[in-house]
């Protein structure tokens, strides 16, 4: 069972294709292109509960024949998990839309064009939020926590983007959990650098008043305004930074669970219904 | 059918979607069902092994011959495979394609002047 387990935690690599190798007769009909749009599980998900399901149910259906459980396992197994070329085989046909599309490119040349898309996205990020602080005439009314936190937004944005692309666009699952932590971390910072900006610029605040009576008002409405503008930005991308690691995290559960499922259904662990 | 039209390599890829197509006429059936069919019709002897069955059904639902289509049993989700009125039509021009195939290996087989009759 090495192979399914090195498939179902990894991206499948080049090898032999069942494809075509010509485009003529059974093969002359129109290429695998199309993506599945149907369902709203992932891929590769789909495959492995289909497989599990059949797996069970051959299992099921051998016992009930008189093979004994271990027997049909083993059997069943033989018969319907996928080998080294097989998986290779059913990864090509599921290919994404992007992997076929830079499929000549080198993969070096492809990652560096990768990253240098990501940063270019982070960096429009800030910069149009900066922008927007700017065209507002904020900039010098802003707590000196702000930039801090558009930093940090910037971070999220990019570490959200990045799983989301390679899990969506890329289909590589290979390292499918990591990344995940850093973009939790990255949005609660968020929050604790809003809530200790805010306590901060309260203090400068407070003391302020202290040496300045005369300029309570103002001072106050400073902050007031600083505190607001920090607590929006903030919450708006530590709540959607939040938010993103929580679908991304929920999605990656699905699919891991799916690869449990199957591998529980062909590891020791799998007991048929008669078995329980 | 002109030589260039024959594909050796592809040939026994197509006799399996072919086997699939066939056991499929009798009416939809899940994964395991299909394999199992092939084998009992064919008195064992095509078998698919290792899950080589999986890439030709998803082959032949991307090319819309076969449709797929999920089900609850028993709490599992399971997936059930249709021929598509495209897949009928492809089924039959496929075996007469196959036929024509083994008909003209058999004469070669046979040598010349011999009748497959």
């Amino acid at each position: 069972m090495s192979s399914l387990g090195s498939w179902l935690s990894s991206k499948a690599p080049d090898g032999p294709s069942l494809d075509c190798p010509s485009r003529r007769g059974l093969c002359a009909r129109t290429p695998n292109t199309r993506r599945e749009t149907r369902g709203t599980d992932p891929r590769r998900v789909r495959i492995l509960r289909e497989l599990s399901g059949d797996l069970h149910a051959l299992t099921e259906r051998l016992v009930a024949d008189g093979v004994a459980p271990n027997e049909a396992r083993q059997r069943a197994a033989h018969a319907l998990v996928p080998d080294e070329q097989t998986l290779r085989a059913l990864e090509r046909l599921h290919e994404p839309l992007y992997v076929r599309l830079t499929r000549r490119i080198d993969p070096s040349r492809l990652r560096t064009l990768e990253r240098r898309g990501l940063v270019a996205a982070a960096v429009f990020m800030v910069g149009a939020s900066g922008l927007a602080l700017a065209s507002a005439n904020v900039v010098d009314a802003v707590s000196r926590f702000q930039w801090p936190v558009m930093m940090v937004g910037g971070l999220t944005f990019a570490a959200g983007l990045a799983k989301a692309f390679e899990i969506w666009i890329k289909g590589d699952h290979s390292r499918i959990r990591r990344g995940l932590t850093a973009i939790l971390f990255l949005s609660l910072s968020q929050l604790a650098i809003v809530t200790v900006g805010i306590m901060a610029d309260l203090y400068v605040a407070a003391s302020m008043v202290e040496s300045a009576p005369a300029q309570v008002e103002a001072i106050t409405l400073g902050w007031i305004f600083s505190s607001s503008l920090l607590m929006a930005t903030g919450l708006l991308f530590g709540l959607a930074g939040t938010l993103g690691w929580f679908v991304i995290d929920h999605w990656v559960t699905h699919i891991e669970t799916a690869h449990q499922e199957v591998l529980g259904l062909t590891g020791p662990d799998f007991h048929t219904e008669r078995e329980r | 059918m002109s030589a260039e039209d024959f594909d050796v390599q592809g040939f026994a890829r197509d006799i399996n979607e072919l086997l699939v197509l066939s056991t499929l006429r009798k009416g939809a059936k899940h994964g395991y069902q299909i394999a199992l069919d092939v084998e009992t019709e064919s008195n064992g002897l095509f078998k698919f092994r290792h899950g080589t069955l999986y890439p030709i059904l998803h082959r032949l639902e991307g090319e819309g011959l076969i449709k797929g289509s999920w089900s609850k049993d028993g709490g599992r989700r399971r997936k059930e495979y249709g021929l598509t009125p495209t897949g009928q039509k492809h089924f039959s021009g496929e075996t007469d394609r196959v036929g024509d195939v083994v008909a003209r290996l058999m004469a070669v087989l046979q040598g010349p002047g011999r009748s497959l009759a």
